[in-house]
């Protein structure tokens, strides 16, 4: 996430000025990202104080504690932490290459195609392939959400030229056609099969393990990467594709870098969480309104922002009907949708 | 020196277009609606690949140049730019410099547009002629410490009041003088006796003719290029072709 920010960016306080905007603090976003963390750690069933934490570094705790946060408490927020970044940060790079604040992973397709394809494999190809390693399933979920967004820039025609309504409805359909052929996949399923695929199309955390968060850090790299590299020229972008390439901006190879980058990040996400709605869409929107549209500050406030989001929803799944969980996206949905529609409405009054 | 070379383009029917662009002077691209106003300056601009004939920056062909190094040298003013995301006024001029902040770059850009008071507006809330000269101090921020640049504008005056399309090309002209080239497409052949070196008339995509605006303007051609019936009258300021509707 350190890398997301700028170096330039060193203020340290509650604000921060840069180039005329007043910013939250990165220090103030860290603490409470770091805040939001330590509460999800210790919230469950099992409760668990902040100070066994400190405990736990000082090598203290109580074995059991220490297992509960080590194995199972700790992967969960990071991999929470880390699906939020990556959603909401590729939500903001693919509104920024579709010019439209309402593309979002889940809109454009980009979800379901990763979510059909995770599925296919799992359904079709993984019976056959007993040794198929378990980067193989993510690896197809990535190759659909690929297929998906070329679909999508392809169909929409180039960025720029593209009327931003038929790229949506393009997405939107290409979006249906993925979620009828998961639906099919889920007739010929059978039991485990039907499970896995019902908790990919709901979103959970609650596979997560160190493995399945080491396997988001390539595409948290790859995403920050692309971040870090392409911000002005989305900027640029957001002027029209033909006003881009008069400043000097290769656009088909920025579209194909933010094409892959979002399509990993997104692919990795699904096949390790689901789908978690609203993250991509809304978390940008808001961001928007806090720190303006320069992709230069958007993108690592909306990864920092969604990390968040989606840790903060994650504690309150596993609180309010404990010991059972709720599905984390009516979290997401019931917090981030109100305040949304206020900002909205306190933007148009 | 930008020149094209029987330049044509079969799509949008432009055919066998030539015409030279030196350092210091400002050529105007007129003609009626649908005569290919637009298409050469795309094809000059390089966003669009010529289907005969070549167009070429310094004998460079212009649509192969590196896109960075033809940002430096070329700079557009668009008809229309739709931005919709809420940017200030001072960071839309800044996207002209895109290798990196320069900020005297762009305060100086916003004064010789003559929207430094606008800067930390937001674009989204102003009107269509402040759009028009915000895009123009981001095209001036673009080419600022340029060697030899090339202006190119798409009906700058479009939705300008009287005093700002003056102020406009008063601005472009200024900048011939320091050695830009600049093409400007304009409608307003009063405009076009006025600031122009040299005029360019399109019509049906054909160069009707190429030259000095007393040359260009005469009432036998514009009563053949557009169907209307004008007088030609010396502007009462400086001598050039004031060109009335009769």
């Amino acid at each position: 996430m350190a890398l997301l920010f700028s170096r330039r960016f060193g203020a340290v306080g509650w604000s921060s000025e840069a180039d005329g905007r007043r910013l939250p603090s990165p220090v103030l976003v860290g603490t409470v990202l770091l805040a939001l963390c330590v509460a999800s750690v210790c919230a469950g069933a099992m409760t668990i104080g902040p100070a066994e934490i400190l405990a736990l570094l000082t090598g203290a705790a109580h074995p059991a504690h220490e297992a509960v946060i080590l194995s199972i408490r700790l992967p969960r927020v990071a991999l929470g932490a880390l699906h939020g970044a990556l959603l909401a940060c590729s939500g903001a790079m693919l509104q920024g290459l579709f010019r439209n604040p309402l593309a979002d992973p889940g809109l454009l397709g980009t979800s379901g195609g990763a979510m059909l394809a995770a599925a296919g494999f799992t359904v079709l190809v993984a019976p056959h392939l007993p040794a198929a390693g378990w980067w193989a399933m993510p690896l197809a979920a990535f190759a659909g959400a690929l297929v998906v967004t070329v679909c999508v820039l392809r169909i929409g025609g180039a960025a720029g030229r593209a009327d931003p309504a038929i790229l949506l409805l393009a997405g939107v359909a290409l979006n249906a056609l993925a979620f009828a052929g998961t639906g099919l996949l889920l007739s010929i399923a059978d039991d485990a099969q039907l499970r896995t695929i019902t908790f990919w199309s709901l979103g959970s955390l609650g596979g997560s393990n160190w493995s399945t968060v080491l396997l988001l850090l390539p595409a948290l790299l790859a995403l920050s990467i692309a971040a870090r590299r392409l911000a002005p020229r989305l900027d640029a972008l957001l002027l029209g594709g033909r006003e881009a390439r008069h400043l000097g901006v290769r656009v088909e190879r920025v579209q194909v870098e933010l094409v892959v980058a979002t399509a990993l990040a997104v692919g990795g996400s699904v096949a390790v969480a689901g789908q978690i709605g609203f993250v991509g869409l809304v978390v940008p929107n808001l961001m928007r309104l806090v720190v303006g549209p320069a992709h230069r500050w958007l993108l690592p406030f909306s990864a920092a922002a969604g990390a968040g989001l989606v840790v903060a929803a994650d504690a309150l799944a596993r609180v309010v009907v404990a010991p059972a969980e709720l599905p984390i996206g009516v979290i997401t949905s019931l917090v981030g949708v109100p305040f949304f529609l206020h900002q909205l409405r306190r933007r148009i009054g | 020196m930008i020149r094209t070379e029987s330049a044509g383009c079969a799509r949008t029917g432009l055919r066998g277009v030539t015409l030279q662009v030196r350092p210091g002077e400002l050529v105007a691209v007129a003609g009626p609606n649908g005569a290919g106003k637009s298409t050469l300056l795309s094809l000059l601009a390089g966003e669009r690949l010529p289907d005969e004939g070549a167009v070429l920056l310094d004998e460079r062909r212009v649509a192969a140049l590196p896109p960075e190094e033809r940002a430096r040298r070329i700079g557009v003013l668009p008809q229309a730019a739709s931005l919709t995301f809420a940017f200030r006024v001072d960071e839309v001029v800044g996207l002209g410099r895109l290798g990196g902040a320069d900020r005297a770059a762009v305060r100086r850009a916003m004064e010789e547009a003559g929207v430094d008071h606008l800067a930390a507006r937001s674009y989204p809330t102003l009107s269509g002629g402040e759009k028009q000269r915000v895009h123009l101090a981001r095209v001036l921020a673009q080419l600022d410490g340029a060697t030899r640049p090339f202006l190119l504008l798409d009906e700058p005056t479009s939705s300008l009041d009287p005093a700002q399309q003056h102020a406009v090309l008063s601005l472009a002209r200024e900048r011939a003088r320091r050695g830009w080239g600049v093409v400007a497409v304009l409608h307003d052949l009063a405009l076009v006796g006025r600031y122009a070196d040299r005029v360019l008339l399109l019509r049906d995509g054909r160069v009707q003719a190429c030259g000095t605006p007393w040359e260009v303007l005469t009432p036998v051609r514009l009563a053949a290029c557009y169907g209307i019936e004008a007088v030609v009258l010396p502007h009462p300021a400086d001598g050039s072709p004031l060109v009335v509707a009769a």
